[in-house]
């Protein structure tokens, strides 16, 4: 049966070739999708552990970092560092804030830190160290056609950028790093209100543990003395901004893929249809041989497994190469398509739709009526 | 051949049903992609289209609202109040945040409201009270419906407990929920004192919205005052701008995948015509003919694909929506528009294999076989 199907896929070098990638785009597809589902959870889940603390304090009932608003008092880094195993509590602020030039406008989240929880991975420059300097996520880079020493103005405000980072976007969101001194200024000088306490000064507070401390330990002690704040690890953390993106996400992701899915079905079909109904007469005569429809049916089933396993491969490839260059041109992006969960779903997907696919071919090789072959029909 | 072209394209109906089929569904990807963004973009500006305001003032420097940040004074209220022109002026304090009922979070607009604030409100309910007081929240029916909230239940935001006193409609979203509470109530959560985010403005009758706005920033010290048309489109056009590259890179992967289907279609048509071909350039037909005829069948089956695309979305829409309450889709003129634009450039793409077949085809194999 396999030597019949291999035959078949030679018989016709360029069709093969062409069914072969028809069906190696669908499944390109399949993991592009389900690539740029994995690659926003991965987003948010690094947004949280690229600030790289052993303990992160959130104001009391907040229980996520991206998308969630937490505004601590400015006396709880004090109350923190009196916690005995901290060696230190660095603030960290997030502002959700508007990015506009050239009539475009991008919502961005700034990051105001100190001394921990700034920019992890820079594509060029430096991170800001000298007043009004700001680093900018790479997609707002590319949007914005912006450089390093360019300016940038956000609410009346001019930073200069210092530096441009990589991976520093979650949400659909580009990520901007500044520093204290800049957020006051940046406070006084749009004339915000007269009283600066009203706003917010504090989101985060990123714990630094003394050597050997145990981090749940001091997590229940850093509770009793701040009730104004809740404390994570940050695994915990991510994986609650991780379970938000996969609420939040998850059916419009799922919508597509399965649309996806569908597609992938109808290919295989109208692949093994058009090969069958071309195949008529020949399969005419093997049914005037002695072969059984159910024999010839298994063909098809096999030629359609062979034909989507031999498109996995480029598909898979494909899907790679889609992904680059998605995120190339679009770097707010990150699409992870061989992710193991997701492919190995792929894949099992894709040999389970090209059965399904073959289902029509097989019945019209039933119907196929060996007395019509000599007939000249 | 124009003849030909078609008939050869039905002798297989089945076959032609399911590249039809195959092609639509890669079309119905990129509207489905295109919905979402559509959708998400009207839902974004529901809240601002749905406030009767005249104008919207906020911080200098901002001038929108969704996702955006913006702090002004509360004294700056009676400010605004006091340019002519101004019939009334409600402020509202606003933060995005996730709110949680039992086990369900939520990303959520919260918006403050002063008591009596009606107009910056919920503008339809579905049950209970519209304008919350103390300690209270209005939520969208839809997510009460997704949590399995009911009337007096309590909702989270923070540290904060709020129970549940109205539902309304039209406030939900993936992207922005609005959740309504008391001002007092949100100043505490944010630790905030003295300060609004935005000044709802009604104009006096007869007065232009567009004059009065250049007239409160030029009395008003360091606000921004947009006129509510452009306020709303700010915003939408924002939303928008978010799913460009997205939206562009599924209508080049979808119509990529729908060329590949529509050329593959009618590959398999001219190598089962093959015979069909060679007589009829035996016959003298020209091979401009012949790859006007194949040009004439991806054409055709691309036309199909994209209308049977269309009518697929424009039924299944309304079906996710009430499956998926949480997936706001909006099927638009303009991305039908746009797809069978790309559909043009695929059906030529498409047919272009297919007519290089065509014209290998050699007159005398006629003979051969």
């Amino acid at each position: 049966m396999l030597k019949l199907v291999w035959r078949q896929f030679w018989l016709d070098p360029a069709r093969t070739l062409f069914t072969a990638a028809a069906v190696a785009a669908v499944v390109a597809v399949i993991l592009v999708l389900e690539g740029f589902d994995q690659g926003l959870l991965r987003q948010l889940r690094d947004a949280v552990l690229q600030r790289r603390a052993d303990l992160i304090v959130t104001q009391a009932g907040v229980s996520n970092m991206i998308a969630a608003r937490s505004i601590l008092p400015q006396f709880a880094r004090a109350e923190v560092e009196a916690v005995p195993g901290v060696a230190g509590a660095h603030p960290l602020t997030g502002i959700p804030l508007i990015y506009g030039s050239h009539d475009r406008r991008t919502p961005i989240f700034l990051w105001v830190y100190q001394t921990a929880g700034g920019p992890q991975r820079l594509h060029a420059g430096h991170p800001p160290t000298a007043p009004r300097e700001i680093v900018v996520d790479r997609s707002l880079a590319v949007k914005h056609v912006l450089d390093v020493g360019d300016p940038l103005v956000i609410s009346d405000f001019e930073f200069r950028i210092s530096g441009i980072a990589d991976d520093a976007a979650a949400f659909f969101t580009p990520f901007a790093f500044a520093r204290y001194d800049d957020l006051i200024d940046f406070y006084f000088e749009s004339d915000v209100a007269a009283d600066l306490s009203s706003f917010p000064l504090l989101s985060f507070l990123l714990v630094e543990l003394d050597a050997g401390a145990a981090g749940p330990v001091v997590a229940a002690r850093i509770e009793a003395a701040v009730p104004a704040g809740d404390v994570h690890l940050p695994g915990d953390l991510a994986a609650l901004d991780e379970a938000l993106g996969r609420t939040l996400f998850g059916p419009i992701m799922r919508l597509l893929v399965a649309v996806a899915y569908v597609i992938g079905v109808l290919v295989l079909a109208i692949i093994l249809f058009a090969a069958v109904s071309a195949r008529r007469r020949e399969h005419g005569v093997l049914k005037a041989l002695g072969f059984s429809s159910r024999f010839l049916g298994g063909t098809v089933v096999v030629e359609a497994l062979l034909l989507t396993a031999l498109a996995l491969p480029v598909g898979i490839a494909l899907a790679l190469g889609l992904s680059r260059a998605i995120e190339m041109l679009a770097p707010l992006y990150l699409i992870l398509p061989v992710e193991p969960a997701p492919l190995f779903r792929t894949l099992v997907a894709c040999l389970a739709f090209s059965v399904l696919g073959a289902v029509l071919p097989v019945r019209l090789i039933a119907h196929v009526d060996p007395s019509r072959v000599f007939g000249g029909t | 051949m124009w003849y030909w072209g078609f008939k050869s394209l039905l002798s297989q109906p089945l076959a032609l049903l399911a590249s039809v089929l195959a092609a639509a569904a890669a079309f119905l990807l990129v509207l489905l992609f295109e919905a979402v963004y559509a959708g998400e973009s009207r839902q974004i500006v529901a809240y601002v289209e749905n406030s009767p305001a005249d104008v919207w003032v906020m911080q200098r420097g901002v001038s929108n609202m969704h996702m955006a940040t913006s702090y002004v004074s509360d004294w700056k209220a009676t400010e605004v109040a006091r340019v002519a022109g101004v019939a009334r002026v409600d402020g509202i304090l606003y933060l995005n945040t996730v709110v949680a009922a039992g086990s369900a979070r939520w990303f959520a607009y919260v918006v403050g409201l002063d008591p009596g604030a009606t107009r910056a409100g919920p503008w339809a309910m579905a049950s209970g009270r519209a304008l919350p007081r103390a300690g209270e929240a209005v939520v969208p029916e839809a997510f009460a419906a997704m949590s399995g909230l009911r009337l007096g239940d309590p909702l989270r935001i923070a540290d904060g407990e709020f129970a549940v006193v109205g539902f309304s409609k039209g406030t939900f979203s993936m992207a922005n929920s609005v959740i309504f509470v008391a001002r007092t109530d949100l100043e505490d959560l944010m630790s905030s004192l003295d300060i609004l985010s935005f000044l709802l403005v009604e104009a006096e009758s007869g007065v232009d919205a567009a004059a009065l706005a250049a007239r409160i920033e030029r009395q008003v010290d360091k606000v921004t005052a947009v006129p509510a048309r452009q306020f709303v489109s700010n915003d939408r056009r924002m939303a928008m701008q978010m799913g460009v590259e997205t939206i562009a890179l599924m209508t080049v992967i979808g119509g990529a995948l729908a060329t590949l289907l529509v050329a593959f279609t009618c590959y398999s048509l001219v190598a089962r015509q093959r015979r069909e071909l060679a007589v009829a350039k035996a016959l003298g037909v020209r091979s401009g003919a012949l790859y006007a005829a194949v040009m004439a069948q991806a054409g055709a089956v691309t036309v199909a694909s994209l209308a049977l695309a269309t009518l697929l979305a424009a039924a299944v829409i309304p079906v996710v929506a009430s499956l998926v309450p949480q997936v706001s889709l909006a099927l638009t003129g303009q991305s039908v528009a746009r797809l069978a634009a790309a559909g043009v450039v695929v059906a030529v793409l498409a047919g272009l294999w297919p007519a290089r077949q065509v014209a290998r085809v050699d007159p005398a194999s006629v003979f051969q076989s």
